[in-house]
């Protein structure tokens, strides 16, 4: 049941908990503590998957995240692709399948594409496909199938919730193995804030996978009360299940927590500014590289002493042992532990260190010198190895096996330390690539920086730790490191290829994306001359294991065929995240409707009650676009609103209108700095209308400034520019003029604002009842007025949109919507209309009222959108005065703003067509010119339509051509505003 | 299952923002019988009345609602022919009192101000992004925790849901 590759005893799994799973459709059992990986290994499935090209059966390589060949689909409720079999925690009723085959993984049709391997090298795809060119969408359908691994989950899982939360600490430490134990222990001692987080499923790193003694007794007694300890201190935060994702700038570190303790948390992750980091990240074995070194029952010296020990399977009956190092052989004692025949070590070394080769000895385990794997039996799983001595690979010897543990050395992961901008030094020594300067606040600490012996792990561990919280502003000791067995020295020699002294062979250095040492060579020869430059044509290093067991390799390989050093060779870029993480953690509660911070006014609820169709109208307001009474079209209610509005009376909320307090002695100036007019004499209850310019002149914002008192204004801005606007002015205060006495108040939301407007307006106003005295000659045009509405405190002022009289009524935003009521209660005998925006664009375009964004490109000058009236030329200066005398002075046509009358008066040409010119005998059109918005209008009952053309002021009662999608149409060129020139009605 | 934190909706309060030198503080200070704090992100407060600093010459006078219309009055009054500025900002101010021992779980996922006891505390405010909102203003009332928040009225319907969300409450529907 348990299988025949299960040890009866050993291992940090629970035998007396099964664990029922299915992989491929098949049923198995394994035990509480067992990944996928160790589950299916003690059942001998041997082949969990096909490489990604040439669909080669594969199987479990590592023990870890940096597994590169058995990636699986997991089904069901926890719908994910290309997950490592050797992370995956096993769990009842857990379903997993194969990716990259078909139909099955043992009989794949693809496995086609391994008999033509020579066709497919390196890079191929930039030489093939190509003719004929019509083909490519046939070719492009076939490979869109080959391409890929996984599929994406296609159902949402409302059940999965995720979460992104800040935190702030003193030391972070990544990586609980000896040395970041360590670290987490000196630092919280200190009583600093510690965040000590790692991505296994317990704290103890290698110690988990390996046989050591700390303080006599077993290492991991140490751990347990380690982690004991730190759980105790109140300021140390312990997570487990949480990778270290990325180092940014100033010490800024995203954790991804997977199963956080809040049980609804799918998974959460944490965006850390820390005072100081540890990076006790460990290291990562990579393989030896020889012919067919990427067959089933081939796999990494330490992951199988891993599965021995940790999880508690044999991962073969008979072993050989690849090597350029010692540490592999404790990996072949533990297999011999574990029951299982180890026939042999080969190591490339002439010489071995005599400590490992007695225990060998002792063990009777054959040690083979000077020699290399130079073939790998077996196709769907190892049978044996030909192995020859390195001086000569003809003289071939044979020996049986099930299982190849491979070691090329331990590659430090240096990968956050490399995010955090710094760069990465090499270690001759030890054939690895170690952190060099620190370039932030942080300190790398064990295996994570080359020191392989265990008693410099912890002994260093604290040490850095205690720095760190030293550094970060507490007073800390480094205790001593405890007695620890001995590390056997590395004693590691080069040797980046086994050479097969045979052509036509393949040995692979990047097993998901199916790259080998020949593909290496072929960039070489090719130019490649860059490690960035080979990474890409190779796609060596770009799989979901980003190379963790197979760049340092490619690197060693390239060196050797450059005549380089591998430190000049480099490494490629490091790039956040380590390991994949999922969109939804990125999201986190961002999703549906809190995509998008919405903001609602004090009468949203009555708009969206009466029919009010809402959408996003700038500043994530939700504005009502029209309301539809009796099925309407947008077409109808809108034209019947503006209509509304011109011959009797319409209100609409203003409240997303920018409103900014400004009061001081020196208001005066600021205004006339960031407005192109004067408002020199403008008089207490009057408003007038500014022009607010870029620097190069461009229209920036336009709205009317009330002045309420002596030093007392009130600046409105575009509905979209309010937030922006008041940024503006900030800056202007606090870094251009700080010695100007203004203070300047946000107050949109402050304010509820409805404006009436229509010929009967004031009838409504009069009929609600105010203390405001609304005769014309007393408050005119422009002004505003303080007082009561309805037994509301109010500001009213006599401002338009619309070119209508019209009255912006502003209430506290508290009694908006009982002000609003009334005022639709009151209008209604009039048959007073709630306006939409579509609705105010039709009444905007009818009197040519401007929208800086809309009636201006990149170009436009408040001249050419016909406002050259509020450009005050005798004012000394003012922001974009200078770039728009620039402008006029230098001269020559320009896109001016005009009003068009299409032919076809029930024709509204889309916003943004262009205006043409030429296009006969053959030539193409030019274009002079563009429609900026249209609209039909139902009071003049026909199109007409706002637009920038060159030359346009001089071009009036010419027509002009428009283009569209499928023909052209003509129009008149006019002034652009069709109601009202003199604006008598908005005055009266 | 959700975190232990509770957020309830504050009755509107009376929230003034004041602007002005050393003349106008001092006739500030008469009118509120607390001092205004030189150092900006510290409050002084005299039962319900709290005093934020936000900025080197400006403070958030918040108050219960009551007091809205005598604050004004007397503020104003104090300065007159002053460089200063008294505005009411009452309505544009949404207060949710966000408490309980789980309460920095729930605002650390809105906020990257720390919050620990050992960086804030009782007295201190802090004016930050909030979620996806700008302009907010936190203010820690006492230990156990408790904060008043401040976000801009306009965002309302948005905040209840990120609160429901965030705190755990809708998923343990």
């Amino acid at each position: 049941m348990s299988g025949q590759f299960r040890l009866a005893d050993g291992g940090r799994i629970d035998r007396s908990r099964p664990i029922n799973f299915r992989f491929n459709g098949k049923q198995y059992q394994g035990f509480e503590g067992d990944t996928l990986a160790s589950a299916l290994m003690a059942h001998g499935v041997r082949v969990l998957a096909r490489s990604f090209k040439y669909h080669r059966p594969r199987g479990t390589m590592s023990a870890g995240i940096e597994e590169t060949n058995a990636l699986v689909q997991l089904v069901g409720d926890e719908d994910e692709p290309n997950v490592p079999a050797t992370i995956v925690k096993l769990r009842e009723g857990l379903e997993a399948e194969s990716v990259n085959c078909w139909p099955s993984v043992n009989f794949d049709l693809a496995a086609i594409n391994e008999r033509l391997w020579r066709l497919f090298p390196a890079g191929f795809y930039y030489k093939t496909f190509m003719w004929p060119a019509s083909m490519w969408h046939f070719y492009e359908h076939f490979i869109r199938h080959m391409a890929g691994m996984g599929r994406s989950p296609k159902t949402y899982n409302a059940d999965d919730h995720y979460e992104k939360r800040f935190h702030s600490c003193d030391v972070m430490v990544v990586g609980a193995g000896p040395a970041g134990l360590a670290a987490a222990l000196a630092a919280g001692r200190s009583g600093a804030r510690v965040l000590l987080v790692d991505d296994q499923r317990e704290a103890g790193g290698d110690l988990l996978n390996t046989a050591t003694e700390i303080d006599g007794k077993d290492a991991m007694s140490w751990v347990a009360e380690s982690v004991a300890e730190l759980a105790e201190m109140e300021e140390v935060i312990h997570l487990q299940n949480a990778t270290g994702a990325g180092y940014y700038d100033h010490n800024f570190l995203t954790v991804v927590e997977r199963g956080p303790s809040h049980g609804w948390i799918r998974e959460r992750m944490w965006k850390v500014r820390a005072k100081e980091v540890v990076l006790a990240t460990g290291s990562i074995e990579r393989p030896m590289v020889f012919t067919n070194n990427d067959r089933p029952g081939v796999m990494l010296a330490g992951a199988a002493r891993t599965f021995a020990r940790r999880y508690g399977v044999k991962p073969g009956r008979r072993a050989v042992i690849m090597t350029n190092n010692s540490d592999a052989y404790d990996s072949a004692f533990s297999l011999a532990d574990a029951g299982v025949d180890v026939a042999a070590i080969v190591d490339i070394r002439e010489s071995v260190p005599e400590t490992v080769a007695a225990k060998a000895a002792a063990l009777g385990i054959e040690v083979i010198s000077g020699h290399g794997i130079v073939d790998v039996d077996g196709k769907k799983s190892v049978s044996g190895v030909a192995i020859a001595p390195l001086s000569d690979p003809s003289q071939v010897r044979r020996i049986s096996c099930d299982l190849v543990c491979t070691s090329g050395g331990w590659s430090p992961s240096i990968h956050l330390f490399s995010q955090s901008g710094a760069k990465p030094k090499w270690d001759a020594d030890q054939l690895c690539f170690i952190p060099g300067e620190s370039v932030q606040s942080e300190r790398s600490t064990g295996s994570a920086c080359g020191r392989f012996a265990l008693h410099d792990c912890i002994g260093e561990g604290f040490a850095a730790g205690a720095e760190a919280a030293r550094d970060s502003g507490h007073k800390a000791e480094a205790p001593n490191a405890p007695v620890t067995s001995a590390t056997e020295p590395l004693a590691i020699e080069a040797l980046w290829e086994v050479p097969s002294g045979r052509r036509g062979t393949r040995a692979f250095v990047d097993f998901q994306n199916d790259v080998t040492t020949g593909d290496l060579r072929l960039a070489v020869s090719e130019g490649y001359q860059s490690v960035e430059h080979v990474k890409r044509y190779t796609t060596a290093g770009m799989g979901v294991d980003q190379g963790k067991t197979g760049n340092i390799n490619v690197i060693g390989i390239l060196a050797q065929n450059y005549g380089l050093e591998p430190p000049e060779v480099g490494t490629t870029t490091f790039r956040p995240p380590y390991s994949p993480i999922s969109f939804g953690v990125m999201a986190g509660i961002d999703q549906g409707q809190l995509i998008i911070p919405s903001r609602r006014t004090p009468m949203s609820d009555w708009h969206e009650k009466e029919g009010g169709f809402m959408n996003e109208a700038g500043l994530q307001y939700r504005r009502p676009l029209y309301y539809t009474k009796n099925s309407e079209t947008i077409a109808e209610a809108s034209r019947r609103e503006a209509k509304t509005v011109r011959t009797s009376v319409g209100m609409y909320d203003g409240s997303p209108l920018g409103k900014i307090e400004l009061n001081g002695p020196d208001v005066v100036k600021l205004l006339n700095m960031v407005y192109a007019n004067s408002f020199d004499t403008l008089k207490i209850g009057m408003g007038r209308y500014g022009m607010m310019l870029h620097e190069d002149g461009r229209m920036l914002d336009d709205g009317i400034t009330f002045r309420l008192g002596e030093e007392h204004y009130l600046m409105s801005t575009g509905s979209g520019a309010a937030d922006s606007i008041y940024a503006h002015v900030v800056r202007m205060l606090q870094c251009e003029w700080p010695e100007w006495k203004i203070y300047a108040t946000p107050v949109t939301a402050q304010w509820a604002g409805m404006c009436i407007c229509g010929p009967r307006a004031r009838d409504v106003l009069v009929k609600l009842g105010t203390d405001i005295d609304l005769d014309p000659e007393t408050f005119k045009f422009m002004g505003i007025a303080e007082g009561t509405i309805g037994g509301f405190p109010t500001r009213i002022m006599r401002a338009t949109y619309t070119g209508e009289l019209s009255f912006e009524v502003n209430v506290p935003a508290r009694h908006g919507q009982a002000v609003w009521k009334a005022i639709m209660e009151a209008g209604r005998e009039w048959g007073i209309t709630p306006v939409g925006g579509e609705a105010n664009g039709i009444l905007r375009v009818e009197k040519g009222f401007i929208a800086p964004g809309v009636e201006g490109d990149g170009t436009t000058n408040l001249f050419d959108a016909a406002h050259g009236w509020a450009f005050h030329q005798k004012k000394k200066d003012f922001i974009g005065k200078r770039s728009v005398d620039r402008d006029r002075r230098i001269g020559g046509p320009r896109k001016e703003l005009v009003g068009l009358l299409p032919d076809d008066s029930t024709f509204v040409p889309p916003d943004g067509s262009p205006i043409i010119e030429g296009g006969t005998n053959g030539a193409a059109p030019v274009m002079v010119g563009h429609v900026t918005a249209g609209t039909f209008s139902p009071n003049l009952e026909r199109s007409l339509t706002l637009a920038l053309l060159m030359e346009g002021h001089s071009r009036k009662g010419e027509k002009v051509t428009i283009s569209l999608a499928d023909r052209t149409a003509v129009a008149t060129v006019t002034d652009p505003i069709f109601i009202d020139p003199s604006g008598e009605r908005m005055r009266s | 299952m959700p975190y232990k934190v509770e957020v309830t909706e504050q009755p509107m309060y009376a929230v003034l923002n004041i602007r002005g030198g050393d003349d106008a503080r001092a006739a500030f200070s008469k009118v509120l019988g607390v001092s205004l704090n030189d150092q900006v992100s510290t409050v002084s407060s005299k039962g319900d009345l709290n005093v934020l600093t936000v900025g080197p010459d400006e403070w958030m006078v918040t108050a219960s609602g009551s007091e809205e219309e005598r604050l004004e009055s007397e503020l104003r009054a104090a300065v007159d022919g002053m460089f200063a500025a008294v505005t009411v900002v009452s309505d544009m101010n949404k207060v949710y009192r966000v408490f309980g021992p789980e309460a920095r779980d729930l605002l650390a996922q809105a906020t990257s101000i720390d919050l620990h006891s050992s960086a804030f505390g009782p007295g201190k405010c802090a004016r930050t992004a909030f979620a996806k909102t700008t302009g907010a203003v936190i203010h820690q009332i006492d230990e156990a925790p408790t904060f008043d928040v401040y976000i801009e009225s306009s965002y309302v319907a948005y905040m209840k849901l990120w609160f429901d969300t965030a705190s755990g409450k809708l998923a343990a529907k």
